[in-house]
């Protein structure tokens, strides 16, 4: 805490950024856990219960126990947009009416993927923003506090030790906390990333059996 | 208008809208970082103590010489002090019953119990005495100790700058910082700068003495060779030793006239 006490102006405000955005990155990665732990649970649970279900009311009924869920999401959007086709009657029918509810349903689950998408990629900006500057934050404090050492060197006209060692030890505590902000949330962006990406593979793999699912419901 | 209402509802699920949720994150997390600060900075947990070792700082240089034993610990000069005057005392009781009988027995054989009884009462009289002077010297040595262990306080205090509450000297130092004596300074500093290989010279019994002037920045203001040594570049050598200590750190605060006294063997050293 000396350090940090005896830290001059500027390195105290590089060190206040820093803590600001180690703390919005900590907030966020708790956040994301959260929220990517229970998508993840919810949708494999989701996609038990739609493939025990052989009707989309009955599915459509038990959504509320699977809220976290991306998937249930889609599922909605596109059984509303069926039921919309459905309830307004083409004015050919045939095929060719078939095939715009289809790609009806399919623009709507193109839509609430990118949504969901969306939401679960939501705030991880903030992170890879962490990881990617506040070394550099970090280390900007540790070169102003060294050319202020330096400066308080000049002054003195002492180049001792025990003159030098305080001034450059204040300085770097700057890039340590700067990588102590940036590790993490780097670690995190990459983990975050990787399960938004497993997530979104699910919604597409989704979205095509609930389409092909409405083919065949239409050829029927 | 379902269709601008439809558009609203994903605006709002794609993020437009802040998530309650992350307020209550970052007061966790604020919570968090304000524990670990409290915890490294030591006001929750006891701050580990480091054992650091005992730093001795001895001085070499104004040390007095006259009384070795004034450096060392309280115990050894007792113990000395008290072997002293019993060899001392001895000496006492003994002049008068030892040459007696060493001369007396040989020629007159009575003479000893005169020389046993002589010595057998004064030993009981004098015991007391040589007591309270074995008592008295003791007392006298040890005001004579603590006066030199005073005056050898006296003597580092007053080398201390006034208001000045530096520990004297440098324990980390290596020997070459200004201290007490600049003439010493000096000489290793002009030893350390001075380089002259000794196939230059003719003669290894070069000398030659040089009055240098520093003022009291400390920067070198002239120097003049007092006494050459007769050879060119042995005087070289040490003008060009002097110009590189143009210096003297830290400044000593008066002006600095000394002689040098430049010896090549020193040098070779």
């Amino acid at each position: 805490m000396e350090l940090i006490l005896g830290a001059g102006p500027v390195v105290k405000l590089v060190l206040l950024v820093l803590a600001y955005f180690s703390i919005v990155s900590w907030a966020i990665i708790f956040l994301k856990f959260r929220i990517v732990r229970r998508a993840i649970i919810d949708s494999d649970r989701f996609l038990d219960f739609f493939w025990a279900k052989k009707r989309f009311d009955l599915i459509g009924q038990g959504l509320k126990d699977f809220s976290q869920s991306p998937l249930t999401v889609l599922f909605r959007e596109g059984y509303q947009e069926l039921l919309r086709g459905s309830r307004q009657p083409s004015e050919g029918g045939g095929p060719s009416a078939e095939l715009g509810r289809s790609a009806n349903v399919a623009r709507a689950l193109r839509r609430a993927t990118t949504s969901e998408t969306q939401r679960l990629e939501k705030y991880l900006t903030f992170l890879a923003t962490t990881g990617s500057t506040a070394p550099f934050i970090g280390l900007f404090g540790t070169v102003w506090g060294i050319m202020d050492s330096f400066h308080g060197i000049g002054k003195t006209g002492s180049a001792s030790l025990a003159v030098v060692a305080p001034g450059i030890s204040e300085a770097l505590i700057a890039t340590a906390i700067g990588l102590v902000a940036a590790i993490p949330a780097v670690m995190a962006y990459n983990h975050f990333v990787n399960k938004v990406n497993v997530l979104t593979g699910e919604m597409d793999n989704f979205c095509q059996e609930f389409l092909n699912i409405v083919q065949r419901m239409g050829r029927d | 208008m379902s269709g601008s209402g439809h558009n609203n509802r994903w605006r709002r699920q794609a993020g437009g809208r802040r998530d309650p949720r992350l307020a209550a994150m970052l007061g966790y997390s604020f919570g968090l970082h304000l524990l670990l600060v409290l915890l490294f900075g030591g006001w929750l947990l006891p701050r580990m103590q480091h054992s650091k070792p005992p730093v001795y700082v001895v001085d070499l240089v104004n040390l007095p010489v006259k009384n070795p034993q004034a450096g060392r610990p309280d115990g050894a000069p007792k113990h000395k002090v008290k072997a002293r005057p019993k060899a001392k005392a001895k000496p006492v009781a003994r002049p008068k019953p030892k040459p007696k009988p060493k001369v007396k027995p040989k020629v007159k054989p009575k003479s000893r119990p005169k020389a046993v009884s002589k010595p057998r009462p004064k030993p009981k009289v004098d015991y007391r005495k040589t007591e309270s002077a074995i008592e008295k010297l003791r007392r006298k040595r040890e005001r004579e100790e603590l006066k030199r262990k005073l005056a050898a306080l006296e003597a580092q205090d007053t080398r201390r700058a006034p208001g000045s509450k530096a520990p004297l000297g440098e324990t980390a130092g290596t020997g070459s910082e200004a201290g007490v004596s600049y003439r010493t300074w000096l000489q290793q500093a002009y030893k350390s700068a001075w380089s002259l290989s000794k196939y230059q010279v003719r003669s290894l019994d070069l000398k030659a003495d040089v009055e240098v002037v520093y003022d009291a920045r400390g920067f070198l203001r002239d120097y003049t060779v007092m006494k050459s040594s007769g050879d060119r570049r042995f005087d070289d050598s040490i003008t060009q030793a002097i110009r590189r200590v143009d210096r003297l750190e830290p400044p000593p605060g008066r002006t600095i006239r000394e002689i040098i006294k430049f010896n090549l063997k020193d040098l070779q050293e």
